[in-house]
């Protein structure tokens, strides 16, 4: 299926583009606060190889700049 | 004394005086009851005697009247030691605040969002197991407050979960057991939005409420895990597989849950993985039960449609 978002090839760099964007967000913004990032990401486990990636959204393209098209392949039941 | 309407005795007195209407208002009659007797007008009688009954009472708290449930998530409350139901983060610059059921519909919510949105990070459990259905990513978060305005659907405030990667989760588990029972009321536009049970992180299957395939609305997979489910919407009480009810409520009873369940929880889930992610899902009231709750069904959804009117 095809997905438009940012693609990485390990998890620390999805780990820091998801900081990126928490730091952007200036979150947390409190401790006690629940949200810590502003987007997360996902990992395309059923692909080989592997990869990590985050799906776009309008507020973090001047951020992570243009994002990519690529395909993923997904479960037939929903894996949260 | 007062005037009764014991088994004494009245009779008219006084009514030849006054003509007309006039008279007729203030005839007097006397009622005498164990050898006491008391004179009033007829309108003194009157108004004691088409004294309208007081209404019922309201409905119980659900979790008073039917205790022992493992989690229940609703933005009512459910039991009188509920204090906040949510945590909202506000859009216009990230603060969040809990908030109470009162607090939600009376202007606090939407004084503190302002003209902006509020999106849920935390929905409480009210079993007072704590097992708060929680949010860490901001892009996750259903919506509670659009642009200012809370949002009410069929006269009660919802979360909307507006894509498919927006949801809740609970971090502790073991909420359903077998022979739980759920009670789920919420409605969606598209067919693909259900009720997820998860275990572990893996789905252990779900039930979408408008899908005539049995696979789709039971498949779990492994085993079966639950054995009767009923959908009530309108006046149709129906088969939960042959029910096509985008857009209204639904009131989704799933009885003797069987199966490996002792660490799952449920949640709502917008399963459409394909972009662009239309599909919504306007969550109510989720209510779980870790035994069977057949014997207190009736009582159970009786409550929950007297406050949210599903059928």
């Amino acid at each position: 299926m095809e997905v438009l978002g940012y693609k990485y090839t390990t998890e620390q760099e999805a780990i820091d583009a998801r900081k990126q964007c928490a730091d952007y967000y200036g979150l947390p913004k409190t401790p006690e606060d629940e949200t810590l990032y502003w987007v997360d990401y996902n990992t395309a486990e059923l692909d080989t190889p592997i990869f990590w990636y985050i799906t776009f959204d309008d507020s973090i393209e001047m951020i992570l700049g243009a994002p990519e098209t690529f395909e993923v392949t997904f479960p037939d039941t929903p894996i949260i | 004394m007062g005037l009764g309407l014991g088994l004494g005795i009245w009779w008219p007195t006084q009514t030849s005086i006054i003509p007309g209407l006039l008279k007729a208002l203030c005839a007097r009659a006397t009622y005498c009851e164990n050898k006491t007797c008391t004179t009033a007008t007829l309108e003194e009688i009157a108004a004691v005697r088409y004294t309208p009954p007081p209404p019922p009472p309201p409905p119980g708290l659900l979790l008073e009247d039917y205790p022992g449930a493992s989690a229940a998530y609703s933005l009512r409350n459910l039991i009188d030691t509920t204090t906040n139901v949510v945590r909202v983060r506000r859009s216009s610059d990230n603060t969040e605040q809990d908030f109470t059921s009162t607090e939600i519909t009376d202007g606090t919510l939407t004084t503190f969002t302002g003209a902006n949105d509020g999106f849920v990070t935390t929905w409480y459990d009210q079993s007072g197991n704590s097992v708060n259905l929680m949010q860490t990513t901001a892009t996750r978060q259903p919506l509670l407050v659009d642009n200012g305005v809370l949002n009410i659907d069929n006269g009660k405030p919802y979360l909307l979960y507006n894509g498919e990667y927006v949801i809740l989760k609970a971090t502790n588990t073991g909420i359903i057991a077998n022979n739980g029972s759920l009670f789920a009321t919420y409605n969606s536009n598209d067919t693909n939005i259900g009720i997820l049970l998860n275990s572990y992180g893996a789905s252990l299957g779900y039930m979408r409420p408008n899908s005539t395939d049995p696979a789709n609305t039971g498949a779990f997979t492994s085993a079966t895990h639950y054995t009767n489910e009923n959908l009530l919407t309108g006046t149709t009480r129906g088969d939960f597989y042959n029910s096509r009810v985008l857009g209204q409520d639904v009131l989704t009873t799933t009885l003797n849950v069987t199966g490996n369940m002792l660490n799952s929880y449920i949640q709502p889930y917008a399963y459409e993985q394909v972009p662009p992610l239309s599909a919504i899902c306007k969550a109510k009231e989720f209510i779980i039960y870790p035994s069977d709750q057949s014997a207190n069904r009736t009582g159970i959804e009786t409550n929950i449609n007297t406050e949210y009117t599903i059928y």
